[in-house]
């Protein structure tokens, strides 16, 4: 700001130089001007003297005459002596004027030829040469007491005989005046038209030198306009500057346009606009970071390090197109005198590399989750994965059927729902069994797409359209899983025959332990597993079913809400290592028993009985009349959970409910034991096939 | 940023005694001039207390502590020991933390845990 009038004084040097001369030189023509007039003035004056001069010689001679005649008559009046009187004073008055030597430079006059000057002086001295014997004669007549007629013969003698030779004298003045006027008159105009030519080409010259440098300024600014234009088209980045209140600058380029379209204006705050363009929490953090980068003197490299804008997704409705878009700001610093004037702000779309950063993450993930799936099906007998995906399929497309041909009736909706999710609940119990966590993991995100919608008495059928297309999704994966099984499935048959296959109750026991460890894993427990049963040649199709439907979902109920986490075990005085045990025995009556124990809080009706009020499901009222055993019944309710938040494992409450049908499935009784802060069992005895 | 006659003084606040010691012992790094500790501190009201007695040259300083949390500290001293560097050392990893913390007066952040080259990088940063 300062240095700019210094600036511009500098450029317009020579224009000041010539408007100075241009002024120079007006003032010059003024004081020609105005000494002409002066002339003029003082040239007419002196003009004007000779001619009085010349009339006041004749009118002395006049009235010299009428005295002489009133002398003679005797008839003196004093009309002819003031009338002499006054001529002669008026003679002497113009003489006065002209003999008057001019004083100075200026009243001698500049222009005056020294020749000229000389004449006019000559001829002066020539009229007082006449004149003074006039005047000797005429002086005394003027004092009437002396006056005489002999005195006055002689005076008009002398006027008469000069009187010619006076008027002539001062005609010839008159006319050297006038030429000498019309010298000085000529001379003066001669130069002031040299003046005004002199300056009116002065002029000229500045109004062309103006011109050329407005062309000059105006070309260069011209070619600086396209240039900077250019690059504001062409260059990737979407660039502006920010100034130091904050504003967006009016130089922008088309990329910036591209990236914001309206959002981001000329001329607009720019926190308003990011606050548009982006979360809010980057928004607020970037006003702090601007403010950082204006006013404190921060090191470059921790600057980079904070800056917030360094990667950030626009939020939708900035740019159409498909995906969300990545944008990095980059702000670089513009300084005048040590102080930081504007920010020069580049973004760059870094959409594709982010895109392509988390596509190569999840391809790893992907890679990594079909080894893990690969090693964990080679735990585990391919047949049984495979029976597993078979059932998994067949239920799934089951509900898939059921999806397309439910009406919307009645509860027929919120039914279907408590199905599917009882169905998956199943499936996850097994898939966990079995080491697919790929589709442990499908179903959990299916489960939380449903729990919004349990619970509700009314469901749309646009509300299941989500439902379908996790059920696809999850089908796929099935699938695929079931193209890895099945290759197994051909090496393993290919190559040891069946000759020594193991205990199939015991792998089974010991694939659900492997569960269990998992369940404990993930839930930060830390637990042991017992299995106590007796070798059999062939499962019973009840246990079979049973082991593979419902013991996941007791196991992994008995480590979510039993086992307590190992601190809390170790102040009242347990192990803290939680103990899970199945133990399978045959009774001499030929029944089947199988007890899931564990070692955990217990059951409690009372904490159930708050829950149950608390969830909505009975009124304080209810619960006070239900006994502890009606009260425990309620596990098995489907949606019923008494944890707060629902994991992997549990919390969404199907669980039990799975189990019941289960074991009214395969015709089973259920009877639970279970003492506070010592244990949990669940005991469940089937007949005999 | 002085003539190396007179050690830095630094002050060290961290309500983890543990960070505490380590920063105490990483100071001596042969890699730094001369400091020596004018003060250890485990909340923010004490440092503030210790800041006005002690005026030191150099400050980590931890933000989430009991009493006085670190960025009303930086605040506080900051106006009345404007030359002060400050150092925020912190487990909070958002950039927003950092860039409040900035904003009220600190000079440099390190996010915990640091390795020791970190803090002596940081320190010299903060130094030079």
């Amino acid at each position: 700001m300062t240095s700019l009038p210094r600036l511009s004084f500098g450029k317009y040097r020579d224009l000041v130089l010539l408007i100075a001369i241009f002024i120079f030189i007006d003032a010059g023509v003024s004081v020609i001007n105005i000494y002409t007039s002066h002339q003029i003035e003082d040239d007419t004056s002196r003009i004007n003297a000779a001619g009085e001069m010349r009339a006041s010689a004749q009118q002395l001679t006049k009235a010299l005459l009428t005295l002489d005649m009133e002398m003679r008559s005797g008839a003196i009046t004093q009309t002819s002596q003031a009338e002499i009187s006054g001529a002669r004073l008026g003679f002497l008055d113009a003489q006065e004027k002209l003999q008057k030597k001019p004083e100075g430079l200026l009243k001698r006059g500049l222009l005056e030829p020294e020749a000229l000057g000389q004449k006019v002086s000559e001829q002066l001295s020539q009229i007082a040469n006449t004149w003074d014997p006039i005047d000797r004669e005429v002086s005394p007549l003027l004092n009437s007491e002396t006056l005489n007629l002999e005195m006055v013969s002689s005076a008009v003698s002398k006027a008469v005989t000069r009187n010619n030779r006076l008027t002539q004298q001062a005609d010839d003045l008159g006319l050297m005046l006038e030429a000498l006027a019309q010298y000085k008159t000529s001379t003066m105009r001669t130069i002031q038209t040299f003046a005004i030519i002199l300056a009116f080409l002065n002029f000229l010259f500045i109004v062309f030198k103006f011109i050329a440098r407005l062309t000059a300024s105006d070309q260069a600014a011209a070619v600086a306009r396209e240039e900077n234009e250019r690059i504001m088209k062409g260059v990737r980045e979407g660039l502006f500057l920010l100034t130091r209140d904050r504003t967006v600058g009016s130089q922008r380029s088309a990329s910036l346009d591209k990236l914001f379209g309206e959002q981001l204006k000329t001329g607009e705050n720019f926190h308003q606009a990011l606050s548009r363009i982006c979360s809010l929490e980057s928004a607020e953090a970037a006003e702090n970071y601007i403010d950082i980068l204006f006013n404190r003197k921060i090191k470059q490299v921790l600057l980079e390090q904070l800056n917030p804008l360094k990667e950030i997704e626009l939020l939708s409705g900035t740019k159409q197109r498909k995906g969300s878009t990545f944008v990095s700001f980059e702000f670089d610093q513009i300084r005048e005198n040590d102080e930081v004037v504007a920010l020069l702000v580049s973004v760059f779309d870094i959409s594709d590399e982010v895109r392509l950063e988390r596509e190569l993450m999840n391809a790893e993930s992907r890679a990594k989750g079909e080894i893990d799936l690969l090693l964990g099906v080679l735990d585990h007998n391919p047949d049984t994965v495979a029976e597993f995906l078979l059932t998994a399929r067949r239920n799934l497309q089951l509900i898939n059927q059921e999806l397309q041909d439910v009406q919307p009736v009645g509860q027929n909706y919120p039914q279907l729902v408590n199905r599917i999710a009882r169905t998956l609940h199943g499936l996850k119990g097994e898939a966990g069994t079995l080491s697919c966590q790929s589709i442990c993991q499908e179903i959990h995100d299916f489960e939380e797409l449903l729990t919004p919608l349990r619970g509700r008495n009314k469901i749309q059928g646009d509300d299941l359209i989500p439902a379908a297309v996790a059920l696809s999704k999850l089908l796929s994966e099935v699938a695929k899983i079931e193209v890895i099984v099945s290759r197994i499935q051909q090496h393993v048959s290919g190559r040891s025959g069946d000759q020594n296959s193991p205990d199939p109750l015991w792998e089974t026991l010991h694939s659900i332990e492997k569960y269990a460890l998992k369940v404990a894993e993930d839930l930060n427990k830390s637990v042991r597993f017992e299995a106590i049963a007796p070798r059999l040649s062939q499962i019973p199709s009840s246990i079979a079913g049973i082991l593979r439907e419902a013991v996941p979902q007791l196991i992994r109920n008995a480590i979510a809400h039993g086992i307590e986490p190992s601190d809390e075990r170790l102040t009242i005085g347990k192990s803290g290592t939680g103990l899970i045990r199945i133990e399978i025995a045959n009774e001499a009556d030929g029944t089947l028993t199988m007890t899931i124990h564990d070692d955990g809080r217990g059951i409690s009706a009372s904490h159930l009985r708050t829950v149950l009020v608390a969830r909505g499901f009975k009124t304080p009222e209810d619960v006070g009349e239900m006994s502890d055993d009606q009260v425990i019944a309620m596990l098995f309710e489907p949606g019923f959970s008494s944890l707060d938040k629902a994991n992997l494992h549990a919390g969404r409450g199907d669980g039990l409910s799975v189990v019941k049908e289960a074991l009214r499935e395969f015709d089973g009784r259920l009877r639970i034991t279970s003492r506070t802060n010592s244990h949990t069992r669940f005991i469940m005895q089937f007949k005999p096939a | 940023m002085t003539t190396s006659t007179r050690p830095l003084n630094i002050m060290i606040v961290d309500d983890s005694t543990v960070i505490r010691n380590r920063i105490s012992r990483l100071i001596s790094n042969p890699q730094l001039p001369p400091i020596q500790i004018s003060g250890l501190a485990g909340n923010g009201e004490i440092a503030l207390l210790m800041a006005r007695e002690k005026r030191p040259d150099l400050i980590t300083m931890d933000l989430t502590m009991p009493n006085m949390d670190g960025e009303a500290c930086i605040e506080a001293i900051a106006q009345f020991l404007p030359n002060a560097k400050i150092l925020v050392v912190s487990a909070l990893a958002d950039k927003a933390t950092a860039l409040r913390a900035i904003m009220k007066g600190a000079h440099g952040f390190l996010h915990k845990p640091f390795t020791d080259k970190e803090l002596i990088d940081s320190l010299c940063e903060l130094i030079d």
